[in-house]
């Protein structure tokens, strides 16, 4: 028999609840999302199909969350398909894992499926985590498993590995450096060995630097350097960036990528991205941001750019209205276009009122369509103390790949939230 | 040769650190959680709103949620994703940095389009000029093969 994702989830927590100890001034947080989405497809032939695919997303958080101690983590998602072609259910399991953290908090263990962020690894694997802080600026992490990922349909895991730690060096208001380091194996052949560094310098001025690179071992060169300056100036903030990606050393062209990176790495081309974000808050209400990318290629294309600005204006707390302009300017037309969006989010007593509205131009087109129409309206209402919410939504769509589309979407949202020491509901986030 | 000289500059680096990790005075320990406060973390957050631009025991400003922050979050997040957890859930990341998600984020919250969420609108058809331009962003999420199973009925 076959467990699915949404049952192992829950398996997985019945230990932690068995045990007395964990159970006494347990908390508990358990979100649902169950979403409806309706729309039509043509067939190309004159026919019509209506899926009406049906997803649960389930979220379990037991233990103790908000103290140290010990807790369960877990989500994954299912879905059945309500309408036509009603046989391909999928589902994932995302995360289910244990995690400990002494009252001192000087380490921190997991095990069990998990998403590991440590420098250049960014990984979901099955296996166990280890972040101790044995020095008092210095803080080690290492981890080893089995990578969820390298194969579509998670067979043949057997001779699959990952291992890999990340050293870290902080001096509290001077800087964080971290050096990590990464090693998969596929199928018993080594894929993918990395290591990386990891920088944050706080300079005079409330500057800050910020920064990562990363130096692939397998093909020996630079993979990539992203650096970025924070330069804080009153009511603006100014955020230059730069960064340099070697195709040959960033994307792997074996068995554990996919297209069309494993085409790309074999092109030779080095991607340079420098420009800057620059905010403005002239009142607590209003913000701007604008952004400017320059692309730099060596082989294939010629310079490009990306400009943003985007402005967002709030009342009464979570309302906000904003809009937002943007313009691919690539090297040839095929790759430019003009971008527009407004929105709004308008919050009620009980509810809430939402819109959207996208326009963009292409300078050449696609499928013989020169621009594309996106609008969504939709709206929400709460229940049972905020504990339960609904939402609905109406998409159109007019696009080079869907003609005057239309779709329907229902989310009904359970916050379960039982902590002994909390009055009110805990952040959905 | 070389394999013996970054080997060496390994050891060198972590002989540095020791030497001044054990000159240095005790560290800071993060809490567990952020302590509860009124509708937290429902909105785009600004850190330095109560916390002012102090550095110490972390740099706030940081971690200051921009209109553009999801899409710059990454450096951040890359130097202690410790900070994040103390705020949003594991799952609350997984919505993107995930196994296989089916759902794109900005469809899943469809209705919260004042957090500026990847692929909003006909992304399908941008995602032919942005791929080309940049297409290390797209690899991130979609660059092996289970998280790529979108990808693979066109690019096979």
């Amino acid at each position: 028999m076959q467990i699915g994702p949404l049952t192992y989830l829950l398996l997985m927590l019945v230990p932690l609840v068995a045990t007395p100890a964990a159970s006494t001034a347990a908390e508990l947080q358990l979100v649902s999302d169950t979403i409806l989405r309706g729309f039509e497809r043509d067939l190309g032939r004159g026919g019509k199909v209506s899926p009406v695919p049906a997803y649960q997303y389930l979220q379990v958080d037991y233990g103790s969350l908000t103290t140290p101690g010990i807790s369960f983590h877990g989500n994954g998602w299912g879905r059945m398909n309500l309408g036509d072609d009603a046989g391909d259910g999928k589902g994932e399991l995302l995360s289910a894992f244990l995690q400990y953290l002494p009252p001192g908090r000087d380490y921190q263990l997991r095990a069990g499926r998990q998403y590991i962020f440590e420098g250049v690894a960014r990984d979901s694997l099955d296996g166990v985590y280890a972040k101790g802080f044995l020095l008092p600026t210095l803080s080690m992490a290492a981890y080893l498993g089995s990578p969820t990922v390298l194969d579509s349909e998670g067979e043949d895991r057997g001779s699959d590995f990952i291992y890999g730690g990340k050293i870290t060096q902080s001096r509290s208001g001077l800087y964080d450096l971290g050096i990590s380091y990464r090693h998969l194996t596929n199928n018993s052949e080594r894929d993918e060995e990395s290591l990386g560094s990891d920088l944050a310098l706080l300079l005079p001025g409330k500057v800050s630097l910020l920064g990562h690179s990363a130096y692939n071992l397998v093909t020996d060169g630079w993979g990539e350097h992203s650096y970025e300056l924070r330069l804080p100036l009153g009511d603006f903030t100014l955020s230059p960036f730069y960064q340099r990606y070697r195709y040959q050393d960033f994307f792997n062209s074996r068995s554990n990528s996919a297209n069309p990176f494993r085409f790309l790495q074999g092109t030779g081309n080095t991607l340079t991205v420098f420009g800057t974000e620059a905010f403005w808050y002239p009142v607590e209400q209003a913000e701007f941001a604008l952004r400017v990318k320059n692309y730099d290629y060596d082989k294939r294309f010629g310079s490009s750019q990306f400009y943003t600005l985007a402005a967002a204006w709030r009342w009464r707390i979570f309302s906000e209205i904003g809009g937002e302009l943007g313009r691919m300017q690539g090297h040839e037309a095929v790759n430019k276009y003009l971008l527009g969006r407004g929105y709004c989010y308008w919050n009620l007593s009980r509810g809430f009122l939402s819109g959207d509205v996208m326009h963009v131009r292409y300078d050449r087109a696609i499928y013989a369509q020169k621009s594309s129409w996106f609008v969504s309206l939709g709206g929400g209402t709460r229940f049972m103390d905020d504990a339960l919410t609904l939402r609905l939504s109406f998409d159109y769509s007019s696009d080079p790949y869907f003609n005057r589309d239309v779709r329907a979407l229902l989310r009904v949202s359970y916050l379960l939230d039982k902590n002994p020491g909390r009055s009110s509901p805990g952040s959905l986030l | 040769m070389k394999k013996i000289q970054n080997l060496l500059a390994i050891s060198a680096f972590l002989m540095l650190l020791l030497a001044t990790a054990c000159t240095a005075q005790k560290g800071y320990r993060l809490p567990a959680a952020h302590p509860e406060l009124f509708e937290f973390a429902q909105r785009r957050e600004f850190c330095t709103k109560c916390h002012g631009f102090q550095k110490e025991p972390i740099d706030f400003q940081r971690y200051n949620h921009t209109p553009l922050f999801t899409e710059s979050h990454r450096l951040v997040a890359y130097q202690d994703d410790r900070v994040c957890a103390l705020c949003h859930s594991f799952s609350f990341c997984n919505d993107c940095h995930a196994t296989r998600v089916e759902l794109k984020p900005s469809l899943k919250n469809q209705t919260e389009n004042y957090r500026r969420m990847q692929h909003r609108g006909d992304y399908l058809a941008r995602h032919r000029i942005e791929g080309r331009m940049d297409p290390t962003s797209c690899f991130r999420c979609h660059g092996n093969p289970r998280s790529s199973q979108t990808c693979q009925p066109c690019h096979g």
